[in-house]
C-alpha cells in the first residue's frame, strides 16, 4: 500500500461527513460578528471616555492612599524582561546561553514587542496584553521562515534587496485584526524603510544598526510590501508569492505579471517595464525588465517560491548611465543597469577578478553568474561598457570614461 | 446563486472533514468551519481575489479550533487536547488512530490527502517548510502503519511526495 491508499480509505471514512449548515446560516453568523465587534469597538470609547472624565481636576487629592497603585512602566518592563528571559531559556535553542542584546524594544498600551540579536540568531519576544504569558520565538531558526525572504536563514545585506523575516502572528494571520512584525536587513544607506499592505495602509519601520523593524500591533504586514528609501534610489520588495505546480520562466513571468499589477502597483509601480533578459537553470529563473524609472527582477528562489523586487531613482530621477543594481541569492547573481547610448560589449567584475561578460537589450546590460550558497559578498565591483569610441566605467559608484 | 454561496457550497464538506480529521470533536469542527466562513463572508471582496480562498478558510477554521484549545489550557489548566480523541471517538479504528497522532501529522494528513493540498500550500498555511510537510506525513503514515490492525493495511509503506 501507498499514501494513495491511506488517501482513498480516509476519503471514504470521512466521505459521510457533511457540514449541515445552510448560507443563510454563515451570512447570520457573520452579521452577528460584525455587531459584536462594533458594540466591543463602542464599548473601548465609552471606557475611555469615562476614564478622562473620572480624572480629579487639579490633581490627585493628597492623604488619600491609593489602594490599587496602577502598574509602573518600570514593574511592567522587568516583568517582561524576566519573561523574555525565561522564554529564551525554555528554547532547545540556547543550549545555556544568554539572550542575545535586545535591539528593538516596542510597546502599545499593554501589548510588547521585543526583538533580540547577535547579528546571527534572532529572536522575538511579544506581549500580547497584561493578562498574558509573553510568547518567545526564534525567528533565524524556526519554521515560520517559510513566509520569510531571509536567505539561507541569515539577515545579509544582499544588495537591493529586503531580505526579512516575517513574525508568527503574521503567519497565524486568520481574517481577524492580528499583531504582525517583521524584522529585516536594510540595504546600505538606508534612510527610511515603510511597508504597504493589500488596503493602502503604510506601515513606518525602526531603523537600528541596518535592520529595520516593522510592527503592527492591531493588525496588517501579513502581505505587505516593503520599501526603502536611500539618498538616490526607492527598493520596494512584493511578499513573497508561493505557487503550485512545475516551475518554469512562464510560470514565474505570470507571477511577476501579477506581483506588479498587484502588490507592487500598490506600493508605487507605474506597471511592469520591458523584460530585457532571462536566464533560467533547472532549478531556478531569472527575469529582469526594466523601462522608464524603473527596473524590476523576479527571481524564482526555490522550487515554489518568487520573489519581485522593484528599482526605482529617487525623486523624479530617470536611469543614468552606467547606473545599475544587483542582488544574488539562491546560488545566482544577478545585474541589471542603463546602457551608454551606442554600447556594443561590456563586462562586470566580480570581487575574485572573474570578468562576467554583460548582455545588451533595448539600452540596458544585465548579467547573471553563479555564486556560492551562503556567498553574498560576489556582487560586481567594476562595470566597464565600449561603445564605438569610448569606455565607460563605473567603480564605487563613480561613473567614468576614456577614449577607446 | 451568488459567487460567495457557489464558493460556500463547493467547499464547504471538503474543509469540514479535513477539519474535522485535523482533530478534536465534530460540534467544535462544525463551529470553527462556519466561524470562518462567516470571517470570509464578512470580508469576502478580499477574500475573493485571495490566490486560494479555500486555503484561506481552511487556515482559519485551524486556528480557530487552536484558539479554543488555548482558551480551554488557559481556562482549565490542563494540557490542550494534543491527543484528543483517542478513546472518545466512537467511531472506526482509523479515525480513532489518526486521532491519536500528534497535532502537526494529523493536520498535514488532513490537509494533503483529505482537503487535496499540494506541499508547498501545506506548507505555507501551516508556516512548515515543504521538508516538515513530507516529514510529518511520512511519520503519520508510518504510525497509522503500526497501530492499524495488520489485516487492514498490511505493507502500507510511505512515499515522498512532490507538490
Amino acid at each position: 500500500m501507498t499514501i494513495d491508499d491511506l488517501r482513498t480509505r480516509i476519503a471514504e471514512e470521512y466521505g459521510p461527513d457533511r457540514l449541515a449548515v445552510t448560507v443563510a446560516d454563515i451570512r447570520r453568523r457573520a452579521e452577528r460578528g460584525r455587531r459584536r465587534r462594533t458594540a466591543w469597538a463602542a464599548a473601548g470609547v465609552a471606557a475611555a471616555t469615562v476614564g478622562v472624565l473620572a480624572w480629579p481636576q487639579g490633581g490627585v487629592p493628597t492623604g488619600v492612599p491609593l489602594t490599587t497603585p496602577p502598574p509602573s512602566a518600570d514593574a511592567w518592563t522587568a516583568s517582561y524582561d524576566e519573561q523574555c528571559r525565561a522564554g529564551w531559556a525554555a528554547q532547545p535553542q540556547s543550549t545555556g546561553t544568554t539572550l542575545p542584546a535586545l535591539r528593538f524594544d516596542l510597546r502599545d498600551k499593554g501589548r510588547g514587542l521585543r526583538i533580540y540579536t547577535d547579528g546571527r540568531v534572532v529572536v522575538d519576544c511579544v506581549r500580547r496584553d497584561r493578562g498574558t504569558p509573553v510568547e518567545v520565538g526564534v525567528l533565524s531558526i524556526r519554521e515560520s521562515t517559510v513566509r520569510s525572504t531571509a536567505v539561507d536563514g541569515v539577515l545579509a545585506d544582499v544588495g537591493d534587496g529586503l531580505p526579512r523575516f516575517v513574525g508568527q502572528d503574521s503567519v497565524l494571520a486568520n481574517g481577524y485584526d492580528r499583531a504582525g512584525h517583521v524584522i529585516g536587513r536594510a540595504p546600505a544607506g538606508t534612510v527610511r524603510v515603510d511597508a504597504v499592505d493589500p488596503d493602502g495602509t503604510v506601515h513606518q519601520a525602526r531603523l537600528s544598526g541596518g535592520l529595520f523593524l516593522l510592527w503592527a500591533p492591531d493588525g496588517g504586514l501579513t502581505q505587505a510590501t516593503v520599501r526603502a528609501y536611500t539618498a538616490d534610489r526607492v527598493i520596494m520588495e512584493a511578499p513573497l508569492r508561493w505557487f503550485g505546480g512545475e516551475a518554469h520562466g512562464d510560470r514565474v513571468a505570470e507571477i511577476c505579471r501579477d506581483l506588479a499589477d498587484t502588490a507592487l502597483r500598490q506600493a508605487g509601480l507605474a506597471a511592469l517595464p520591458p523584460r530585457r533578459f532571462s536566464w533560467s537553470t533547472a532549478e531556478q529563473s531569472v527575469l529582469l525588465y526594466a523601462g522608464g524609472r524603473e527596473v524590476l527582477s523576479c527571481r524564482q528562489v526555490s522550487q515554489n517560491r518568487v520573489l519581485a523586487v522593484a528599482v526605482a531613482p529617487a525623486g523624479t530621477g530617470s536611469w543614468q548611465p552606467m547606473r545599475s543594481t544587483s542582488g544574488g541569492s539562491s546560488g545566482r547573481g544577478w545585474l541589471i543597469g542603463r546602457a551608454p547610448d551606442g554600447a556594443v560589449s561590456g563586462a562586470a567584475v566580480l570581487p575574485d577578478g572573474t570578468a562576467v561578460p554583460l548582455e545588451l537589450s533595448g539600452g540596458w546590460f544585465g548579467a547573471w553568474w553563479p555564486i556560492g550558497p551562503g556567498d553574498f559578498t560576489q556582487r560586481p565591483v567594476r562595470i566597464e561598457i565600449s561603445t564605438a569610441t569610448t569606455v565607460w566605467t563605473e567603480e564605487g559608484g563613480q561613473v567614468t570614461r576614456r577614449p577607446r | 446563486m451568488d459567487d460567495f454561496a457557489e464558493f460556500y457550497l463547493s467547499g464547504k464538506d471538503a474543509v469540514f472533514r479535513a477539519v474535522l480529521a485535523a482533530g478534536g470533536d465534530r460540534a467544535g469542527a462544525e463551529d470553527a468551519v462556519a466561524e470562518a466562513y462567516a470571517r470570509a463572508y464578512a470580508r469576502w471582496a478580499t477574500v475573493r481575489e485571495h490566490p486560494n480562498p479555500l486555503a484561506w478558510v481552511l487556515r482559519v477554521a485551524l486556528n480557530v479550533r487552536r484558539s479554543v484549545w488555548r482558551r480551554l489550557r488557559r481556562e482549565v489548566l490542563g494540557d490542550p487536547p494534543e491527543q484528543p480523541a483517542a478513546g472518545r471517538e466512537p467511531d472506526g479504528g482509523l479515525r480513532r488512530e489518526l486521532a491519536a497522532l500528534p497535532r502537526r501529522q494529523r493536520e498535514v494528513v488532513a490537509l494533503r490527502l483529505l482537503a487535496d493540498l499540494s506541499v508547498a500550500e501545506t506548507a505555507e498555511l501551516l508556516g512548515i517548510t515543504e521538508g516538515t510537510v513530507n516529514t510529518h506525513l511520512h511519520r503519520a503514515v508510518q504510525a497509522l502503519r503500526h497501530r492499524l490492525h495488520p489485516t487492514r493495511l498490511t505493507g502500507l509503506k510511505s512515499t515522498t511526495e512532490v507538490a
